[in-house]
């Protein structure tokens, strides 16, 4: 797997300096806001900032493929036209042709990119970056314009596709589920890297609170040995444990949501009536899921 | 409440239609025809006007381009600069306009060391239609050049264009409607303008003045045909135009 060490440091819009490695799919996780969106447009050259690499060199001159978020294809020309954009001379068409249909959409083709479904678009503007063989792809939130059904089937294409090219790719999400799909994954918050690592690594051991937070843990508390975070699903009811009482009772899709005054509890499908607000329960944190904090 | 609201707005609709009814009942057709000077007048009009179209398209795209996308401090202070030739009466352009570019001023005796009169010549009537339709212009293709999204501009760079070669590729394209639609408004700016050209261009005469004239002259029913010709090359094109961008931004 191919990796790329990268360095974004600027003040505007928002003052940042990250230092991580792009490891095959990696995924970059923070808020919106927190400047995702601002370090993949500065590796692209589109914003000034100092760093490595391509300090100083224009968007066009550096070897970099772009993805912006909703795919952003050129809506006055064809899907074929998009995919070759970036080439040049006589054969470009049949050029970019091979590649849509290397990646499964020759049909497409002939199509106004401006009448395309979001998945559609997705894999057509990778083809259109992939074209100019890049060293590094940038994808902005490429799961933001899918819609539910088919997101995850076709975020898994788009991951297996770039690691079938052994091509480097960094993709900025908010989303945890996105993140726990890539093959390395990089988190930011506060103008900095905060942790990186596999996935399987950083989701089991935040470390951090903040950390914790950007992976979807729900509680996180602060009690005499420090701080602790554990997921509301991975939160057991039992006969005896640590008492608590239901405030109140939501159903969360097929499962139940209980708010417990400064914790939630998901029981998976969980039974509407066996709990109501008011009532005693007891809980166990399974030890492996509990997780310790620094700070 | 309702009917009122239909019959106010038919009644609005017809007062503004009511000018072309004028063109039917009102002119003297029997012997219509186009005096030679009212030939050459359309020559004027239609030369000067296209001289100074590709003037304001040359000079006003790049302006309009750097308001559509330009955050800097002289964003503004840029705009202001548009605005105040356009908000002006064209009679005090006129006024102020011989007075700087005048035989006897400054630039005027300037521009006539390389051969160049700017009052009362050809030179002198696109003049005044520049500064009669560049202000419009540039307004009108800013908000053109505003609607194309910036992020396809990003791309087509992380794709290998310079940024002159996106602008052919994928700026302008995309703006194509909203720049017709401005060329179109700033063709009847100029086609129409009056004020200025009676100062500083009333020689060689456009249609606006020979009209004027044809009306001293001969009264407001001779002139019906120059006054067809002139609603001819200024009405119909602009206002095909201003529909099929206002459709396609709908």
């Amino acid at each position: 797997m191919r990796a790329v060490s990268v360095e974004v440091r600027l003040n505007a819009p928002i003052a940042l300096e990250a230092r991580f490695e792009i490891r095959g799919f990696t995924a970059l996780l923070g808020r919106s806001g927190a400047g995702k969106t601002t370090i993949l447009k500065a590796l692209a050259g589109l914003l000034p900032s100092a760093g490595s690499p391509w300090e100083g060199q224009a968007p066009e001159a550096r070897p970099v493929g772009y993805l912006p978020q909703g795919a952003a294809l050129f809506p006055h020309l064809t899907v074929l036209q998009n995919a070759a954009y970036a080439l040049r001379g006589a054969g470009r068409l049949a050029e970019a042709l091979a590649l849509l249909e290397e990646l499964g959409i020759g049909a497409l083709a002939a199509r106004p990119a401006a009448r395309i479904s979001g998945g559609e678009a997705q894999r057509v503007a990778l083809a259109r970056a992939l074209a100019r063989r890049p060293a590094l792809l940038l994808l902005d939130e490429p799961s933001a314009a899918l819609d539910p059904g088919t997101r995850d089937q076709i975020l898994l294409w788009l991951i297996e596709t770039i690691d079938g090219r052994d091509l480097p790719a960094l993709a900025a999400t908010h989303d945890p589920a996105v993140a726990g799909l890539a093959d390395w994954l990089v988190l930011l918050a506060g103008g900095r890297i905060i942790r990186q690592g596999t996935p399987r690594e950083v989701f089991n051991d935040p470390r951090t609170a903040a950390a914790a937070e950007l992976l979807g843990y729900e509680n996180i508390w602060r009690e005499a040995g420090g701080l602790r975070a554990i997921r509301a699903a991975d939160i057991e009811i039992v006969e005896a444990g640590l008492p608590a009482t239901v405030a109140s009772v939501r159903h969360q899709g097929r499962d139940l949501r209980l708010d417990c005054g400064p914790l939630v509890v998901v029981v998976k499908d969980g039974e509407t009536g066996r709990y109501e607000a008011g009532q005693r329960i007891f809980l166990r944190f399974p030890p492996a899921r509990l997780k310790a904090l620094a700070g | 409440m309702r009917r009122f609201g239909s019959v106010l707005l038919i009644a609005v609709l017809a007062f503004l239609t009511v000018p072309l009814f004028g063109l039917a009942t009102g002119g003297d057709w029997a012997d219509a025809a186009l005096s030679k000077a009212d030939l050459a007048a359309i020559l004027t009009s239609l030369l000067g006007g296209s001289v100074a179209l590709l003037l304001i398209f040359g000079a006003g795209t790049p302006l309009a381009l750097y308001l559509a996308r330009g955050r800097g401090r002289f964003g503004g202070v840029a705009e202001a600069l548009v605005l105040i030739p356009m908000l002006m009466p064209t009679l005090a352009i006129g006024i102020l306009l011989a007075s700087f570019y005048g035989p006897a001023a400054p630039a005027g005796v300037l521009f006539a060391r390389f051969g160049v009169a700017l009052t009362n010549s050809p030179a002198a009537f696109v003049l005044a239609a520049l500064y009669a339709a560049l202000p419009t212009y540039i307004i009108a293709a800013r908000a053109a050049f505003a609607e194309v999204p910036a992020e396809l501009e990003n791309v087509a760079r992380t794709l290998g264009d310079r940024p002159g070669r996106v602008f052919f590729r994928v700026t302008l394209p995309l703006a194509r409607r909203g720049i017709a639609a401005a060329l179109a408004l700033s063709w009847v700016r100029a086609m129409g303008e009056f004020g200025i050209v009676l100062i500083i261009a009333y020689y060689p005469q456009g249609m606006p003045v020979r009209l004027w004239v044809d009306v001293e002259d001969a009264g407001v029913s001779a002139v019906f045909p120059l006054l067809a010709a002139f609603l001819l090359v200024t009405l119909p094109l602009p206002l095909w135009l201003g529909l099929r961008s206002r459709r396609a931004l709908a």
